[in-house]
């Protein structure tokens, strides 16, 4: 679908939020709670904390939860019962709406989904991806951790998001890019109006303090530089980047259960964790945290690109705001641009 | 942004150090991504020790790094430290993670550490409303066992009584056992298993944590109920007695949990049973290492 383009007003975009609360719609928003902002379920649109930049955690969760029942069993007498854990989200995001996230955010989606459908057709993700409905508004104000410009996308990027809502003034634009956002839009079409693509503000020209390219071409040729080991000694391996991160999509495939009753399940993962490349020999061949973090930077800056043509990384800048350690991923990307 | 006079003391000792031989590394705090931030760094050459710097964003513990593997190998090792984070260092001498002898003790007087989400705001001022609760309550701004002192040019922490540091405490004390199970049941819902809390404790120094051992499988893996209530539990009882309230699980933490009401709450009845905080005295047994007949032990019936 082509994309297509409408107004609404302030007032009209309070009411589109309230109104899908009311037809029963789970709208997941940035809301206040716990003395910061997460991505929530709101009753109402004066929930919704629309001033931040970006919520502490990133929803991936709505697409990846942090642990996932694969199937279940119960045994009785002879009698094995399973049940494919598919049937538990079948339909799973139908009526889920992430409303006032950011175009980082968004592009998240379908970065992941490459890995996703890669080999194996993962259909735990896809079932959830194809139904979630991304309602994305565009920055104005990116921090200085932000750098979504430099990894292919910008505060006003479109990609991801079913609609990007564009403020300007009293109103907002609505670029709508696909079927999803669409039919939103013309069940609460009273609200909106429709417009061309020249009626809505040029996107700005936001500037790159690096070349992501550059970085990348230091990874190709650095892999044991002293860089990673002198600058990643002060990283605890506390994993708090990898758990934040929109697109850092590891899972542990974990059994739990009993003779009588139990399941398979997939929990978040991270390569942060020594033990997440331990051999049962006990050999690991990422012995320290240097290692671990270099590994990070490679899969998001050179491998992951080279297979699937995208970087693993949206630039949103959570890894460096929320790193206990003050590790910053967009100062370590531009002195490893620089060196190159 | 200039050197400060903290800054100069602190470059000198560490130069000197490095200089003679006592130690082959420095840890301690540099400027950070921001204005407001101040991260590790690890200084080995003399010539870098104009990197060092300290101020009331100074948050980290610094300690963490000493159960390090990359770290240890230093051997001899000098080390920043705020009153909080030093009692961290005793413990791990304690403890035997550590010997007196491989550290020189650079004891930082810290009058409050402005908490992070504010300083990232933009608050600059040290105040008993911006300040983390564990520097309310704080009886070591001047480190309780140094090889160096500097003293501090920050003003004292004024406390007018008004911000009760930990009241959720309190609070909770009067809960009934249902509605404390309630209440953690929701905060632990938010747990993600990251055990960043884990990697953020000086004291969880493990080298390989329950969490890993899977044979038995003595915590769920999972980040639902019961396996979220079963780490978090297991963290908290292998800290009592052991936590020296420097709360960087807390700081840590990506869901907010508030690590430190449990972290706290156990200090306070290991003092009140037992008349020990941990910590203070490197030639002290750790609580739960000893036993003596005098001990508490109405709940053996």
């Amino acid at each position: 679908m082509e994309e297509k383009y409408f107004e609404i007003s302030s007032e009209n975009l309070k009411k589109f939020v309230d109104g899908m609360v009311t037809d029963n719609y789970e709208v997941i928003a940035p809301t206040d709670k716990d003395g910061d902002t997460f991505y929530g379920k709101i009753s109402k649109f004066e929930e919704a904390n629309l001033d931040i930049l970006l919520p502490k955690m990133s929803y991936k969760e709505y697409l990846l939860p942090k642990t996932e029942t694969i199937f279940e069993y119960s045994i009785s007498g002879v009698d094995t019962d399973i049940k494919d854990g598919l049937q538990n989200i079948a339909g799973a995001n139908e009526k889920r709406v992430i409303f006032g996230g950011r175009p980082c955010d968004a592009g998240a989606g379908p970065i992941m989904e490459k890995v996703f459908n890669w080999d194996y057709k993962d259909e735990f993700f896809n079932e959830r991806f194809k139904n979630l409905t991304i309602i994305s508004i565009a920055c104005e104000k990116p921090d200085n951790y932000c750098f979504c410009t430099e990894m292919q996308l910008s505060p006003e990027s479109s990609y991801g998001s079913d609609i990007l809502l564009k403020k300007s003034g009293d109103k907002y634009f609505a670029i709508v890019t696909g079927e999803k956002g669409l039919n939103l839009v013309k069940k609460y079409s009273d609200l909106f109006t429709e417009t061309t693509k020249d009626k809505v503000p040029a996107d700005k020209d936001w500037k790159k303090i690096f070349e992501i390219e550059k970085t990348k071409s230091f990874l190709d040729k650095n892999f044991e530089h002293n860089y990673f080991q002198e600058r990643f000694l002060s990283c605890i391996g506390c994993g708090v980047c990898t758990y934040t991160c929109p697109t850092c999509h590891c899972f542990d495939i974990q059994d739990e259960g009993n003779l009588k009753e139990g399941r398979r399940i997939r929990n978040w993962d991270s390569c942060q964790f020594g033990i997440f490349t331990l051999h049962t020999s006990g050999h690991n061949p990422r012995v320290t945290q240097g290692d671990r973090y270099r590994q990070r930077l490679m899969h998001k800056f050179k491998i992951y690109s080279e297979k699937f043509d995208k970087y693993l990384c949206v630039g949103c800048g959570r890894c460096s705001r929320n790193c206990p350690e003050d590790i910053d991923i967009k100062e370590v990307a531009k002195n490893l641009a620089e060196m190159a | 942004m200039a050197n400060t006079k903290t800054d100069e003391k602190l470059q000198k000792i560490a130069k000197d150090l490095l200089e003679s031989g006592e130690v082959n590394l420095i840890i301690g705090y540099t400027k950070g991504s921001n204005p407001q931030r101040m991260r590790p760094v690890f200084i080995t050459k003399p010539e870098e020790v104009e990197k060092l710097s300290f101020s009331h964003n100074a948050v980290q513990d610094l300690a963490v790094f000493l159960k390090k593997q990359e770290v240890k190998k230093y051997g001899k090792i000098g080390i920043t430290v705020k009153g909080c984070d030093e009692k961290a260092v005793n413990s791990l001498i304690q403890e035997y993670q550590l010997s007196r002898d491989n550290i020189k003790i650079i004891g930082m007087q810290c009058n409050g550490v402005i908490k992070q989400n504010l300083a990232d705001k933009g608050e600059t001022k040290v105040s008993e409303t911006t300040v983390y609760d564990k520097c309310l309550i704080c009886q070591e701004h001047t480190p309780v066992l140094y090889d160096f002192l500097i003293e501090t040019e920050e003003p004292e922490l004024s406390l007018s009584g008004n911000v009760k540091p930990y009241a959720d405490i309190e609070k909770l004390d009067e809960l009934s056992t249902e509605e404390k199970n309630a209440y953690w049941a929701k905060e632990f819902d938010k747990c993600i298993k990251c055990y960043a809390c884990r990697q953020a404790c000086p004291l969880c120094f493990c080298s390989r944590c329950i969490v890993e051992k899977n044979m038995p499988q003595w915590i769920d893996t999972n980040s639902e109920e019961p396996g979220n209530a079963q780490w978090n539990m297991i963290r908290a009882y292998h800290l009592s007695g052991r936590c020296i309230g420097c709360g960087e699980c807390e700081r840590a933490c990506p869901v907010n949990i508030p690590l430190m009401l449990i972290n706290e709450k156990m200090a306070r009845d290991v003092y009140n049973l037992f008349g020990y905080k941990s910590g203070l005295d490197i030639n002290a047994k750790p609580v739960f290492g000893v036993f003596s007949e005098n001990d508490f032990n109405d709940f053996i019936k």
